[in-house]
């Protein structure tokens, strides 16, 4: 305890040596505590914004089966979305637990849940009018079955109206399958029992009088109407309506129909259509061979009881359908419940629905991709086996052929055999040649045994996490609530741990230093008189212990309630990863107790004599060969000379504060590097609004008239486009570097064809302009004046070719590792041109090149492809265009959207009607729900034949970005287009940008502050030092103003120095970042786009300026005591 | 003869306003002439360095004032007092106060560079020569014994060719002998210059060298005793 006393009265005695020390280490503790703080604040409010927005859940299984629940349950919190059914509007609905509501982060806008069967709660914006709460709407789901054929129908409906008929004693009940010719109009009836009332499909009710029976109403239209019975129908305890028999109706081929006869069965409860394939009594017995298809509808009437805030579009759910409307559980059973019974009463032999839901799961305890790891062993089993079918083809009349792949029963192994199609026919030719007739498509499980002697389905694979993040499976990780780690955060911590630490070992030992060397007589005189090494030793040890100890719990509790106070007013958001905080806090203990202890060693070695020792420094002087006159400032640099070492410190801390400055500026500009690629750069919009067709000019004047208040707030650019287009480059493949880098990347197969013998094309997109676009002044801006010849752009006769330029390599293109986040959002073609070094900025133009390959003037022939179904057969026809090139552009210095989102090659431009000599058919109009069939349509039977019309929309600043939202959605559902919302996503990308680089600056900030403290610290501890020296000094005749003078001209020498040394610094980390990166010079150009020079430079001045304050200031404070003052101290 | 110091009413309290203020010095009058040699004597503590910190313009005065050729000495700005340090007055300190980082010779050089005049090679040589430190000229201070140190404070405060010379306790870190002959040294380096020294001591051997002997008890003048020769 002794020691103890003694060392605290020690400190109590050197008041401003304890004070000083203790300080720089509170600081030291406090920043540490701080910045760890807000680190993982910030990340946790990062983190929770994301849950916020795209779900809590960390696996999705899509379209489970019904015991899949059971499967998972144990390794994870589930929660169930079961899909009810599909309504004929192509909305799905489905119903959620409470497990699901939270882990799917859905925010109830209005209203409640539902409770009952007969509530419903609607996603804001899905449907097509939003009703008041309290309101009713009816649902009417469509439930869609593939069967086989066989005698099955026939036999089914036959027995149904018959049975039906014989109760309700109809006459005429033999004539109800009497059907000779197929081709009628289709006109239904139905009958409304409570108005007596029929009413038909092509328009039109007839109120009959109470008085007419139904089969009085039917022989009034009897014209019309072929056969029409009228059956009551109890079949479900939802409703019943009586049943109405409509005649035989068929569609001739076309683009909307699916061929064949339509016998509607139906009432309010139940209807089931049959389809087949059928044009008149030839066929008659294959139309009912050849039924393909079952559907039961379901009408419901719900009361909206609440909606729920838009989700799915924020949902990592790529491809998959989202309810647009919830309902209760115990209304979803119901629905199930009907299903049932109709499946039951029509279906004898039919396959059943197969209710299906989306698993939503989470571990707290684990990250998304450990569950996922231990969720993919029993997804992969749960799959079912299946076959394949590949290359089919057009064969003899109606005949196609392909192949069907699947497993050898012998080996197990992949195995392919022949298979032959005709109409419903399938044919598969076994090793022996020999056909085998098949009674239907070989996919359907239940057809499986009739081959599985020679095939048998192939069992799904082992996935892996990497598969999962293809796409195209099932089960799916929430990419977008838990980002693949990729190290940047801890890094980050790592870094500003690691710099607070070193700082603060730095200072401390500084610190320490002087203040033994000052203490070194007191010390070796107690040594002198007895003390052992050890004795002193612990006791300077104690000292500092005390004071660390002391320092950090002040440090940290300060930190933490300074953590808690910022938090509390920016993010609402506090988190303290104490594992983190507690090892930054023991590494900072340590390395301060380690770099005081060398101070303490040397000290140790000092005579007891208490003679001072000679500085080596001093040693190290020459005499000068050739006295100069010495002025103040020869005085100030010889001094400095003297004692390099306590120079050399000065300067690293000069260094490391303009560093910590710059760093700050850089770091804080990257944050938003980000934002600059993906938003401004390639000047995304807020909206895209896409139709699957090529808008007639009149329908588009049309659109734009009905988008009059999405215009009000926003600018709205018109873009067609012909998307399935060939660039004959048979001419180019050697003189091209681009098309020759092309052709070697994995993506290849899909960029380059054969069109004709000996003709290859490449994939190019065909941009249409209408003639008062404002994109065409932004490309006549980069085309020299003159070159270009408008009206033939125009008319689509000629065209502005854009080719990016190129950085090369050898002969070729350079190539580079892409990162993750720009591949993950790509098309496969797409990632061609993130992968090879290709750019239309003008940044990367000074080290790239221009592929001069096509020219201006040159004339270049284009092929589209479009195709048809007629019946059975698919129809490929191609359209050829020759264009004369106008232009070629290389570099564009405003963004162009769309064509910044990815580096395509071989942009052609045009006027729109270049798309619609491309594909004829792209001159259309449809309404929302033609537009919704038709995409359907064409994305499987007819791709890339009717182009796309995008209109592109950016938001004023001043535009209420709700209003527009819901503007642009409503737009979006009344014309049937695509709506792509980036709105949200820049503003998430913005955020993200704007609170990293608050972090950064918050942590610069400390830095410096932290730097500036040391610095000042240890510019007046110099003073002190040298205080016996100015009192010399001024008993020898020098003046307060030389002093000063003299000082200030100093500390601006070392501050330019240091600062340029922290700008060589700063180039240095710059150029070697640019190397570890890959791809040097893109990665400097991209890490130094629109760095902000001015602000840089700024900082090196204030550097300047605060630095000489730093130093000159204590110089004032000495300047103000008298000579004797000075040296007596 | 011509006063070239003088001190009318000289006041010197440390910590003034405080519980701890101390009269340093309490109304001292004193002339100093040119050319002679004056001791200050008294005991620790009397306020006989604090005089000659104030001679010397090392310090101010809480009240009174001190004249040098009729002037005010502490009407002047910093600046002038600077130039008064510089030119008119050579201190010899102690505890040597030599600038470590640099030779003797350019010790010696400090005062006339600061003042921006080149050295009168002559002059110094002779100084150099008086005080026997020829061979110390590109040697540092901590190459040097305390003797030397001295000897070249004692040069350095000669070197501008002052016109009153002040030492305060020159030979009190020195041994009797070294400090005989720095002390004889001293004496008639600034006979032979004609200088004015004033110099602090409280041994009596030293004292009874001056021409006058200034004695100071608790801050005032108890006794001038003037000898000739």
């Amino acid at each position: 305890m002794r020691i103890v006393r003694l060392v605290l009265e020690g400190l109590r005695g050197r008041k401003r040596d304890t004070a000083v020390l203790g300080g720089v280490l509170l600081l030291s503790f406090l920043f540490l505590t701080l910045s760890s703080i807000l680190l993982a604040s910030f990340s946790e409010s990062a983190q929770q914004q994301r849950q916020a927005l795209h779900g809590n859940w960390q696996m999705m299984y899509y379209a489970a089966g019904e015991n899949a629940r059971e499967q998972f349950s144990p390794m994870a919190e589930c929660g169930e979305i079961r899909l009810v059914g599909s309504t004929k509007e192509q909305k799905w609905v489905g119903s959620m637990d409470e497990a699901a509501f939270s882990l799917g982060s859905f925010r109830l806008e209005e209203g409640r849940l539902p409770q009952t069967e007969d509530e419903i709660v609607l996603v804001r914006g899905r449907t097509k009018q939003e009703p008041m709460l309290g309101e009713t709407v009816e649902m009417v789901y469509l439930y869609d079955y593939m069967r086989g054929g066989g005698n099955q129908w026939r036999t089914d409906l036959r027995e149904l109206v018959l049975a039906s008929l014989r109760e309700s004693d109809a006459e005429d009940t033999e004539r109800a399958f009497e059907w000779k010719d197929a081709f009628y109009a289709d006109v239904q009836a139905f009958y409304d029992e409570e108005n007596n009332a029929l009413s038909f499909n092509d328009g039109g009710t007839m109120v009959f009088p109470p008085e007419y029976d139904l089969d009085r109403m039917l022989a009034e239209r009897e014209d019309d109407l072929l056969y029409v019975w009228a059956m009551s129908f109890m079949g479900s305890d939802y409703y019943t309506m009586p049943l109405a028999i409509s005649r035989v109706t068929a569609y001739p081929g076309g683009l909307y129909s699916y061929g064949g006869f339509l016998i509607n069965v139906k009432n309010m409860s139940t209807q089931i259509t049959l389809n087949g394939w059928g044009y008149s009594e030839k066929y008659r017995g294959k139309c009912i061979e050849q039924s393909q298809t079952g559907q039961t509808v379901l009408y419901k009437t719900y009361t909206v009881v609440g909606y729920i805030a838009p989700y799915a579009d924020h949902w990592d759910a790529r491809g998959y359908s989202m309810p647009d409307a919830f309902v209760s559980p115990a209304a979803a059973d119901a629905q199930l419940a009907a299903l049932r019974r109709a499946e039951q009463d029509y279906y004898e032999g039919a396959p059943r629905f197969a209710p299906t839901s989306i698993l939503l799961m989470r571990d707290e305890a684990q990250l998304a991709e450990e569950l996922g790891a231990r969720v993919l062993p029993v997804f992969s089993r749960l799959q079912e086996p299946y076959f394949r079918m590949e290359g089919f083809h057009a064969g003899y009349e109606e005949v196609q052929e392909g192949f069907l792949i699947g497993r050898d029963p012998a080996s197990g192994k992949e195995k392919t055999l022949q298979l032959f199609c005709s109409g419903a026919d399938y044919y598969l030719q076994d090793e022996l040649g020999d056909w085998r007739r098949l009674s239907g498509d070989p996919r359907v499980p239940s057809r499986w045994e009739e081959f599985d002697d020679i095939l048998q389905p192939m069992q799904p694979s082992m996935l892996t996490l990497s598969d999962l993040e293809g796409g195209g499976y099932a089960l799916r990780i929430n990419q977008y609530s838990y980002p693949p780690a990729n190290g940047a955060e801890s890094s980050v911590q790592l870094l500003c741990s690691g710099i607070l630490i070193g700082v603060a070992a730095v200072s401390s030992f500084q610190v320490f230093w002087v203040q033994l060397r000052r203490r070194r007589m007191r010390l070796t005189t107690l040594m002198s008189i007895g003390a052992s090494d050890g004795q002193v030793l612990r006791m300077l040890c104690l000292e500092v212990f005390l004071l660390l100890t002391a320092s950090c719990v002040l440090g940290f509790g300060l930190g933490y309630a300074l953590a808690w106070w910022i938090t509390d007013r920016v993010i609402s958001v506090f988190t303290v990863r104490w594992y983190y905080l507690i090892r930054g806090v023991a590494c900072c203990f340590a390395a301060v107790m380690i770099s005081a202890f060398i101070p303490m060693l040397l000290v140790l070695r000092a005579p007891l004599t208490g003679r001072e020792q000679i500085g080596r420094s001093i040693l190290r002087l020459r005499p000068p060969k050739k006295l100069r006159r010495q002025s103040y400032m020869r005085l100030l640099l010889r001094q400095m000379r003297a004692n390099r070492g306590r120079t050399a410190l000065q300067f690293l801390l000069a260094c490391l504060l303009a560093l910590s400055g710059l760093l700050t500026v850089f770091l804080c500009h990257n944050a938003f590097k980000t934002y600059r690629r993906t938003v401004t750069d390639a000047g995304m919009p807020d909206y895209e609004l896409v139709a699957p067709y090529g808008m007639s000019k009149r329908y588009h004047n049309t659109l734009l008239e009905t988008a009059a208040p999405l215009r009000e707030g926003a600018s709205l650019v018109s873009v067609w486009e012909a998307p399935n287009v060939w660039l004959n480059v048979d001419a180019y493949l050697e003189t091209s570097p681009i098309l020759r880098a092309l052709q070697q990347t994995p993506q290849a197969a899909g960029m380059f064809r054969a069109l004709g013998e000996e003709e290859t094309g490449f994939s190019v997109r065909v941009i249409g302009l209408e003639e008062d676009s404002p994109l065409w002044e932004r490309l006549f801006a980069a085309v020299p004046e003159g070159a270009a010849d408008r009206a033939s752009l125009l008319s689509g006769e000629s065209c502005i070719l854009l080719v990016p330029h190129y950085v090369p390599e050898g002969s070729g293109v350079r190539a580079r590792q892409a990162d993750e986040e720009s591949l993950r959002l790509l098309r496969e073609d797409e990632k061609a041109g993130y992968l090879l070094d290709l750019s239309y900025e003008r940044i990367f133009a000074a080290a790239g090149q221009e592929d001069r390959a096509i020219r201006a003037g040159d004339s270049v022939k284009l092929t589209a492809f479009s195709q048809n179904i007629s019946g059975e057969m698919l129809w490929e026809k191609c359209v050829e265009r020759k264009l004369a090139v106008e232009a070629v552009i290389s570099v564009l210095d405003e963004p162009l959207w769309p064509l910044f989102r990815d580096r395509a090659s071989h942009v052609v431009i045009s006027g729109d009607a270049l798309v619609q000599t491309l594909y004829p058919s792209a001159n259309t109009r449809m309404t929302g729900d033609q537009a919704r069939g038709h995409r359907l349509m064409a994305k499987i039977f007819y791709p890339d034949c009717y182009g796309l019309t995008r209109f592109v929309v950016m938001n004023d600043q001043q535009a209420d970005p709700i209003a527009q939202d819901t503007a642009a959605s409503d737009l979006a559902e009344e014309y049937g287009l695509d709506f792509l919302n980036y709105r949200m996503q820049k503003e998430r990308e913005k955020t993200t940008a704007q609170r990293r680089g608050m972090l950064f600056l918050l942590l610069g900030i400390e830095m410096s502050l932290v730097i500036s403290t040391l610095l000042f610290s240890a510019a007046g501890m110099a003073i002190e030092q040298d205080r016996y020296r100015y009192g010399t000094l001024q008993a020898l005749g020098v003046s307060a103003g030389q002093f000063f003078g003299g000082e200030l001209w100093r500390s601006l020498g070392i501050s330019a120095a240091a600062c340029l040394a922290a700008n060589l610094i700063f180039a240095f980390l710059q150029l070697l970042v640019a190397a570890w990166g890959g791809g040097f010079w893109q990665t400097l150009m991209e890490n130094l786009h629109q760095y902000p020079w001015l602000v840089h430079a700024s900082i090196c001045a204030a550097f300047i300026v605060i630095f000489s304050l730093i130093q000159t200031l204590p110089v004032l404070q000495i300047n103000r005591q008298q000579p004797i003052q000075n040296i007596r101290s | 003869m011509e006063n070239i110091l003088q001190t009318i009413d000289l006041w010197k309290t440390y910590n003034p306003g405080t519980p701890q203020a101390m009269d340093a010095l309490r109304g001292v009058n004193l002339c100093f002439v040119k050319g002679r040699y004056y001791a200050i004597i008294g005991k620790s503590g009397c306020g006989k360095s604090t005089l000659l910190h104030l001679l010397g313009a090392l310090d101010t005065p809480t009240g009174g004032k001190i004249l040098c050729a009729g002037e005010d000495v502490f009407a002047r700005s910093r600046r002038e007092l600077a130039r008064f340090r510089r030119r008119q007055i050579g201190f010899v300190f102690q505890a040597y106060n030599l600038l470590q980082e640099h030779t003797a010779w350019e010790n010696i050089l400090m005062p006339l560079h600061l003042d921006g005049r080149d050295a009168d090679e002559g002059y110094l040589q002779r100084v150099v020569q008086l005080l026997e430190i020829d061979g110390l000229k590109n040697k540092y201070p901590s190459q040097m014994s305390g003797g030397e140190q001295q000897r070249v404070a004692i040069a350095r405060a000669l070197a501008a060719k002052p016109a009153i010379v002040l030492a305060d306790e020159p030979t009190g870190n020195l041994d009797p002998n070294t400090s005989r002959q720095t002390l004889r040294l001293l004496k008639e380096t600034v006979a032979d210059l004609g200088q004015t020294l004033i110099l602090v001591t409280h041994d009596m051997d030293v004292a009874e060298q001056a021409q006058e002997q200034i004695r100071i008890h608790q801050g005032e003048i108890t006794e001038i005793i003037h000898r000739e020769g």
